[in-house]
Parts: C-alpha cells; structure tokens; sequence
C-alpha cells in the first residue's frame, strides 16, 4: 500500500499540498482530478521524493528509500525519456537498471502501438512519444505506477487504444495513480477517484459508490469543486451590460 | 587471415560510456575541446625548452682563436626548478577547468525532456554522479599524468643534457627543491 500521511509542500510562502493523506491499496485504478495547479503533480512528485516536503509517505510500510524506489514508476507529459536514444536503447539501459523490466511486455507495448525500434526518439511524433513514455512505466516492473496527463497531445483514437491496453494488461497487483483532465474517458476505467482543490483532497469516492448514487463522475466532481453553470451566461450577460453602456 | 581480437568491443565502449555521460549525450565536442586544452598545454611547456637552451648556451663561450665553443671555466647551470618554473600550470590549469563539464553533464538531464526523473527513480544512487563527474575526473587525472609526465621528461632533458660539471647538486635535491 502506499501511504500519505499529512503531507505538506511548500513553493516558497505558497502552499502547494496541505495536510494531504491518501492510501492508494495494491490492484487500484485511481484518477487523480483537479484544476490546473490544484497540486497533482506536485503530489506524485512528493511521493517519488523529487522535491522535499513535511509529512510521511510510505510504501508498503516502508520509507521511500534508493531501496524501494523502483517499485514506483512515472509517466509524464513532461517526458522523462532520453531523446537521444532510441527505444531499445531504453530497454536496454531500463533492464540494466530494473531488474523486473518486463520484455515480453515491452515488446508487446511497441508492436500494439507501431512504434520504431532503432531510432532516436526525438524523431518521433508527441503522440508516439507520449505512447513511449506510458510504454517505460508500465514495463518497468513497478507495483505502482505514476501517470500525470500521459494523453496530452494525443487523439481520441489513440487515447481509446490507451485505455483498452491498460484496462487488458495491468496485473491485479499493479496500482495505478492516473491524473488527467479528461474525466468523462476515464472514468470507465477507474475504480476510485480522488478530488484535489488548491491543494486539498476535497474528495475521493469509490466508482461504486458513484453508481449507488446515481450521479456521474463529472457530476460528482462539478459538485464537489461547487462549480457554478450559470457562471458563463453571467460573465456573458456583464460583457454584454458592459457593450451597451 | 588472422582476426586480431579488438582491445575494447562495441559492448565494452558503451558500458563505459554509460559511466562518462549522460545516456545519449555525445562526448565528441568535449573529448575535441579537452584535447585542444592538452595541445595548447604541451605548447604553452615549450617555454620550460626556451630558457633551457637559452641558459644551457650560457655555459659556453667560443675561443676566439679556434671558434670552437667551449664551456666557461666554473659555469654552473640553474637549478631545474628555476628553469622549470610553471611550464606545467597549462596541464594544473586544465585539471581544474574540465570541472565546467560537470554542470552540462547535469543540465543534459534537463534538455529536450526530463530524463532526470528517470535519473533521480533508479535504484543505483551512484549512476547519476557518476555520469556528472566521471569524465572531468578522467581529464583531471589525464591532465595531471600529463604534468607528472612534462616534468620528467623535462628533468632527464636537463640532467642528461647538460655537461656533469655544470650540474649543481645531486638527482633528487634538483628535481624536489
């Protein structure tokens, strides 16, 4: 299981997570939503120990130590891969560096999605990039698995392929932690979703419980932000009131 | 015909390269800015070779009689160190420079994509450092063997090359003073 417990994280005199604290159990699909700035990646990157902060974040009962680490894998949109080399160049240096990098899956991940094996990945397309980058964290052979908007620049078709791969090759062991704006296309693959709000958990609710409830999940999280729908009609009306004078 | 067995195999090189560099970082312009600092150290040495020959022609005069050159009566040549003086600080100098390779290592990390997210997750904490500082440690030292190097070389010149009655001291006490 991995632990948060009353994690607190600083940029200066400005609060970017505030008393957060999470349980994300083995075998768990987690969506991560916010606004932009709400603090989900500065949380995934607290819990990989990028960056300092106050508070315990712990992996399966153990600090997050050079010793566990690679049990946590990540995908960002930021791209974590070397652009020089070229994707077998990866597997190479990954099955060097994780001993339980899994091939068959690596090769499996490539093939699905036709990506080339001996160029440098600099010359793919972000698309292509952003499919590479989701390829190593899920190859790596972590229990828990990191996405922060893998799909950014992707097409719908492609982000359609995302999800069926994931939904068919993660193991009920691996957990995955994924954060994106696209609500409505996830939220058939999550079984759980946790709400950040300027770095507060404002909620985390099970998909199930969703579905007792009747509401959707950007229902769900439009309330939970109380997100107001007549927002836009208004700054509308005032523009117009504004034209007239 | 016989295939000789190459001294280092492709797999060997680029195990080694993945300890000088960052992966995927080419070490050719350093490698060529590095060798160019070495070449304009060995120069900047000649200058140890100029005032040797110049006090070494010191020591002779020509008898105006026979224009033989013949070596002055009780001429004595410079101790070594004085003649020697900072003809190695070019190769101390580069020791010290190739330092500045360690923070483009490090801002390779940085460039185009955040590999130092991979970096900073793998569970060997001495394989980024080590890609950082490993190769301005190898110029360091190759830059110093280079100075241990000109300094012998500089010493055998002075000691075999210059006439036994001219030599003030003893191997050691000119070498080390």
């Amino acid at each position: 299981m991995l632990e948060l417990k009353n994690v607190n994280k600083y940029y200066g005199h400005k609060r970017a997570l505030s008393d957060i604290t999470l349980s994300l159990p083995r075998g768990e699909i987690v969506g991560l939503f916010g606004e932009n700035g709400a603090g989900k990646t500065t949380l995934m990157k607290s819990i990989l120990a990028y960056h300092s902060f106050s508070g315990e974040i712990t992996l399966d009962g153990d600090p997050i130590t050079k010793n566990n680490i690679a049990k946590i894998s990540f995908a960002t949109s930021e791209h974590s891969f070397f652009s020089n080399l070229s994707a077998d160049a990866h597997k190479t240096f990954y099955q060097e560096h994780f001993p339980k990098f899994s091939e068959k899956r690596f090769v499996a991940l490539m093939d699905f999605f036709d990506l080339r094996h001996h160029t440098p990945l600099r010359s793919f397309s972000m698309g292509q990039k952003n499919q590479f980058e989701v390829i190593m964290a899920l190859c790596q052979g972590a229990d828990y698995i990191l996405m922060d908007e893998p799909f950014a620049g992707n097409d719908v078709f492609n982000r359609e392929d995302f999800y069926k791969v994931l939904l068919g090759i993660l193991e009920p062991n691996e957990t995955l932690l994924l954060s994106t704006h696209l609500i409505e296309e996830v939220s058939d693959i999550i079984g759980r979703a946790v709400l950040l709000k300027q770095g507060c958990i404002v909620g985390d609710i099970t998909t199930e419980a969703l579905e007792e409830s009747g509401k959707t999940l950007m229902d769900y999280i439009k309330e939970t932000h109380r997100y107001r729908s007549d927002r836009v009609s208004r700054a509308l009306n005032d523009l117009r009131g504004e034209d007239s004078q | 015909m016989r295939h000789t067995k190459p001294f280092l195999t492709e797999e060997t090189k680029e195990h080694l390269r993945g300890y000088l560099s960052p992966p995927g970082m080419s070490l050719s312009s350093e490698a060529g800015l590095f060798a160019t600092g070495i070449g304009a150290a060995f120069v900047y040495n000649l200058t140890y070779l100029s005032r040797y020959l110049e006090a070494y022609n010191a020591l002779f005069e020509t008898d105006t009689h026979t224009r033989v050159r013949v070596l002055r009566d009780g001429a004595v040549m410079p101790p070594f160190y004085t003649l020697f003086d900072n003809a190695w600080a070019g190769f101390l100098l580069l020791a010290v420079l190739v330092f500045v390779f360690v923070p483009f290592h490090y801002s390779f990390y940085h460039r185009e994509t955040k590999s130092i997210y991979v970096m900073k997750r793998l569970p060997n904490r001495y394989l980024l450092p080590t890609q950082c500082l490993s190769f301005s440690v190898l110029c360091a030292i190759i830059s110093l063997l280079c100075a241990a190097a000109v300094l012998l070389v500089s010493f055998l010149i002075y000691w075999l090359a210059t006439p036994d009655a001219c030599l003030s001291g003893g191997f050691f006490s000119q070498l080390f003073l």
